[in-house]
């Protein structure tokens, strides 16, 4: 019985691990910027997709829930609250107000960009975060405590990170039959083929070598968990890692999973980059702009 | 700090996202499967890949910019929805009116195709040059 409440005791502390909350005041400064990139850059379809209203085939949240049609000005206020949203959020003030305006909207917005048939899948670990930054409240760039809330969130956004590898090779696993038969198959052949760069085409001459690419991306997707136990060293290695494979997806097909990417911050001492920026600060405070010409 | 609705949450979303991955299924986005090329391809098969041409007012044929800054719908969507395009041509009339409207300085569409390229493979090693097939066609109601 005691080593089962030890268990769970272990659990529960591992999920509320406290996190400093300067690094809870670093990473929304990232999320919350990212979103005006997202919307602007990535999902940048839902206001053009609301031209073509016919084609719109909402998930199971867009039927279910009472959500509106998608429309012309209902997108452009959407883009209009989540910018204005993101930016106060980004500061730290109205972390909970602004945090929740933001992420209601934002859910939307991604109900619209994907519910035209096609779902994307870099966007799990980004709406995960912008769902629990608004549970952890106030938290300022100066501060030396840390938090069981920013722990819970923080940690929920690792695992939602982990997750869309480890679930990606999971469903390879089930749509194949085996991780074998996906991994000794042609699907970078396939990739390759109907989107590949002039860079990485000439691969395609070379099946074995991409066969060899598919087994190293299906084992690293399987033993991406371990990462949440990583510390130092050995997690950096991780993410750059992880990294490095969606810059080759993106050099290789034009697909980079930015809204995933940004969520690796979530494992990095953040409150690191605090002292870093006030000195250069006060580095630019005190000394005086150079003069151009002799005088 | 409330740690049962956090945990209780989690769980929740745990759950609902590995029955997306075992139902593979993209309906309950966000937590739906993580499916990104994870359908495995025969090395002995082909590959098809799917893209749109229009008819413009000024008598050139052009490929359809199936993509956010073109006509806004993209190319997989097409793809995931070909079925019913194809039974229901007409759908393609918000293509075009998503053209006109997006671009009003362009010539509009008159016609639009669908087409689709298929690729033969053996041993993983592309055969020859593609075939192209028309799968449908719709004229533009003005």
């Amino acid at each position: 019985m005691s080593r089962l409440s030890d268990t769970a005791h272990a659990v529960v502390g591992w999920w509320l691990r406290p996190v400093p909350l300067a690094r809870v005041a670093v990473l929304r400064v990232g999320i919350y910027l990212f979103l005006l990139y997202d919307i602007f850059a990535l999902t940048n379809d839902v206001v053009p997709m609301a031209h073509a209203p016919e084609f719109y085939q909402p998930t199971w949240i867009g039927r279910t829930l009472p959500l509106p049609e998608p429309s012309v000005p209902l997108a452009q206020t959407l883009q209009i609250v989540i910018v204005v949203g993101a930016l106060v959020a980004a500061t730290g003030l109205l972390p909970r107000v602004a945090g929740w305006i933001v992420a209601v909207a934002y859910f939307q917005w991604m109900v619209f960009s994907q519910g035209y048939g096609y779902v994307s899948h870099d966007h799990l670990a980004l709406m995960v975060a912008v769902t629990v930054l608004p549970t952890i409240g106030p938290a300022r760039f100066t501060e030396r405590d840390s938090s069981e809330a920013a722990g819970w969130a923080f940690r929920c956004i690792q695992v939602a990170t982990i997750a869309t590898y480890f679930a990606s090779a999971v469903v390879k696993w089930v749509r194949s039959g085996s991780p074998a038969a996906w991994a000794n198959g042609a699907v970078f052949i396939w990739a390759l083929i109907r989107r590949g760069s002039d860079l990485f085409r000439w691969t395609t001459d070379y099946p074995w070598l991409l066969i060899i690419a598919q087994w190293g991306l299906i084992t690293i997707e399987f033993l991406s968990p371990v990462v949440l136990w990583l510390k130092g060293k050995a997690l950096y290695l991780a993410v750059v890692t992880f990294i490095g494979f969606h810059l080759m997806t993106y050099l290789a097909l034009g697909i980079h999973f930015l809204a995933t990417v940004i969520c690796w911050l979530a494992f990095l001492p953040l409150e690191r980059l605090v002292p870093l920026t006030q000195r250069a600060l006060s580095g630019l405070r005190r000394r005086p702009p150079v003069q151009t010409a002799a005088s | 700090m409330g740690v049962g609705w956090r945990l209780g949450v989690t769980a929740v979303a745990l759950t609902v996202l590995t029955f997306g991955q075992l139902h593979d299924t993209n309906d309950y986005f966000p937590l739906g499967s993580l499916s990104q090329y994870a359908t495995p391809r025969d090395m002995d098969g082909t590959v098809r890949s799917v893209y749109m041409l229009a008819d413009t007012t000024g008598g050139d044929q052009v490929r359809v910019p199936l993509n956010p800054g073109g006509v806004g719908v993209g190319r997989a969507d097409i793809e995931s929805q070909l079925d019913r395009i194809v039974a229901d041509p007409s759908l393609l009339q918000g293509i075009a009116d998503a053209w006109s409207e997006l671009h009003p300085e362009a010539d509009p569409y008159v016609r639009l195709y669908v087409m689709r390229d298929t690729f033969q493979l053996e041993d993983g090693l592309q055969q020859g040059t593609p075939t192209t097939e028309e799968l449908t066609t719709w004229e533009v109601r003005r």
